[in-house]
């Protein structure tokens, strides 16, 4: 039951339902175009679909063309995630428990990749894996996606650590827990649901990384975005309608599994 | 609440002209304190006071600036907290939210090296003693404000550290709450005859607990002394109106003759040979109780003026302002039955009886005389 409204707030209130109605529909519709056009069976993209099938998801998963880079893909971004949460817990530590010279500074400059202009950190990144013979390897590609998916960490791992009350490591110092056992089996153990998460956001991050593999990726690293945007570039594979459809749902499951994980923790 | 001896036993607790500053800020300054094996002191002060720092002193969060502790006749100035063999309670309880009751109750036992077995026998005589066996598998979430405090006593208590430290563990808490919880923490005392130091800015709570309260104000300690003698008799004006919730009145006193004599708004009154103490201007520190509606020969009888009546069940709080020549500006609370305050309204004038002979008197440290 809602109280009675004057003229001004009823406007105001289906005004805000408008806005509200066109922010979902811009946020939401390229996700479910996408996946509305993966389950079509015309030979190019076209929109509305005139036949409905899985003729795409079919070729996608028997067809070696996307199967590799998809593997690949896979694979950096695995070891991306892993290296950035790594140097991410490093940073974290330095940053909230310990007494470092510089330790703000170490935080802002983790968080560097977030603000410069992705083409031209990668053009710097190309003279210098020139000079280091890193170009067109794994190892340099998964380096370079680290650097990127290191904000993540650094942002979601701080904000989880700020929240958490030190008493608990005060508390485990007087129960007879030296530091490094306070702060392994007690801080670092309460903010897995966050260290999860940034290593969730990192695997995407790497997963998605679209423009760093164009200049340091040589002709060997073809991962699933350099395959996509190939693809588009020689005309326009609609396998790629499934393979978006495919990120969709895995992105999204990414992001809620530990989203729920977190809040239940916290319960 | 047994007295403990203090004759030749060491002290649970020796702290010897603790001071701690952080940077300019002085936190603690020259505070020195024996605790005897078993009592429970109260570090009673407002916010600010210093007593959670001195707490975190003896915990060993912080280091002293200057002075040493003992514990047990260790000098432990320099270990770490987990080196000290304490237990601590937390205002919040800082339960571990991911480890069950039992695996809390067990992680002190754990990190000491305890084995295996030994370890599980312990963490369920814990929980039977703190009646939680029900609930040893349960997440500190799932458990009512009351559990979790008998979880935290339960974890500071396992290993029998040879003191319990206590940071306002009632404080977040509502009054009818409250009330069990300190039963709970006097059994607790009482049954595991541990030594606690307990912090709070409650003089309930310090009245219920404590064999001793260390009052502590800026940054001092002011006095530690019964609970009982701090209450009836308090030492200082802040003694008096921090702890006794006691009036404070200028007084002046004479010795005259045999008698002593005290004078309050011109009248003089005969007082007990406490004030001789306190010759020439001071304070008398009087009871609500022992302030009256209606005047008696002993009392010095003032003018006042009513500025509040509060009903308080059996009794009524009458707020009032003394008017009497030479009184400043000297706000009073009196307690009396309703009966003496029938038809009692703000604003009405009346004499109040304030006792002479029942008054105690206090050197004038907050400077009422001017």
């Amino acid at each position: 039951m809602s109280a009675p409204r004057r003229p001004s707030e009823r406007i105001f209130g289906l005004l805000t339902g408008v806005v509200l109605a066109i922010v979902i529909v811009l946020v939401l519709s390229p996700a479910i175009l996408t996946v509305v056009l993966s389950f079509s069976n015309d030979p190019s993209i076209s929109f509305p679909p005139k036949s409905w099938g899985v003729e795409r998801y079919i070729q996608l998963f028997s067809d070696t063309v996307w199967l590799e880079p998809l593997w690949l893909s896979v694979r950096l971004s695995l070891a991306s995630a892993a290296l950035s949460v790594t140097l991410g817990l490093g940073v974290l530590i330095a940053v909230h428990r310990s007494r470092m010279p510089f330790r703000n500074v170490l935080e802002q400059a983790s968080l560097i990749a977030l603000i410069l202009p992705v083409s031209a950190y990668a053009v710097a990144m190309y003279v210098v894996f020139v000079k280091f013979g890193l170009l067109g390897t794994a190892f340099g590609l998964i380096l370079a996606n680290t650097v990127i998916a290191l904000p993540f960490v650094v942002l979601v791992g701080s904000v989880a650590l700020r929240q958490l009350p030190g008493d608990f490591e005060l508390v485990a110092f007087t129960l007879g827990a030296s530091r490094a056992r306070a702060l392994v089996g007690v801080t670092l153990r309460m903010i897995v649901p966050a260290l999860a998460a940034g290593f969730v956001m990192s695997f995407q991050a790497g997963f998605e990384e679209a423009v760093f593999v164009n200049f340091i990726g040589g002709p060997e690293l073809k991962t699933l975005p350099k395959a996509i945007s190939d693809s588009v570039r020689y005309g326009s594979d609609p396998v790629i309608t499934a393979i978006a459809a495919s990120i969709v749902l895995i992105t999204t499951i990414g992001i809620a599994v530990p989203l729920a994980l977190s809040r239940g923790a916290k319960k | 609440m047994s007295s403990p001896t203090t004759t030749a036993a060491v002290p649970a607790v020796e702290l010897t002209g603790i001071g701690k500053s952080f940077g300019k800020e002085v936190a603690v300054r020259d505070v020195s304190l024996a605790v005897a094996p078993g009592e429970l002191i109260s570090l009673l002060g407002a916010s600010g006071s210093g007593k959670s720092t001195l707490l975190r002193l003896v915990a060993g969060f912080e280091r002293p600036t200057t002075g040493s502790i003992r514990l047990a006749g260790r000098d432990v100035s320099s270990l770490s907290p987990a080196d000290r063999e304490i237990g601590m309670v937390f205002q919040n309880y800082a339960l571990f939210p991911h480890l069950t009751v039992a695996k809390n109750v067990e992680y002190g036992l754990r990190m000491r090296g305890w084995k295996g077995a030994r370890r599980s026998e312990r963490v369920a005589e814990m929980l039977e003693r703190m009646r939680l066996e029900k609930f040893g598998s349960r997440l500190p979430s799932q458990l009512s404000g009351g559990q979790q405090q008998r979880v935290a006593i339960a974890r500071a208590l396992a290993y029998s550290p040879s003191l319990m430290l206590m940071d306002e563990p009632l404080g977040a808490l509502d009054k009818a709450l409250k009330q069990d919880l300190l039963l709970e923490i006097r059994r607790v005392h009482r049954e595991f005859n541990t030594t606690i130091l307990y912090v709070t800015h409650d003089r309930e709570e310090a009245l219920t607990l404590s064999d001793r309260v260390a009052l502590m104000q800026d940054s001092r300690l002011v006095t530690c002394e019964p609970v009982q003698d701090l209450y009836l008799r308090p030492p200082t004006a802040f003694a008096a109106s921090f702890f006794s919730g006691s009036n404070l009145i200028p007084v002046t006193i004479a010795a005259r003759g045999s008698e002593i004599i005290g004078t309050i708004g011109g009248l003089d009154r005969p007082v007990n040979e406490n004030a001789l103490a306190v010759d020439g201007p001071a304070l008398a520190v009087v009871s609500p109780r022992e302030i009256r509606l209606h005047a008696s020969v002993d009392d010095w009888s003032l003018p006042a003026r009513v500025i509040d009546v509060v009903f308080l069940g059996d009794d009524v709080q009458v707020k009032a302002e003394l008017v009497g020549s030479g009184l400043g500006h000297v706000t009073v609370t009196a307690l009396v039955a309703h009966s003496a305050a029938v038809g009692l309204s703000a604003g009405a004038e009346v004499v109040l009886g304030v006792g002479a002979t029942s008054a105690r008197f206090v050197p004038d440290s907050i400077g009422a005389h001017r």
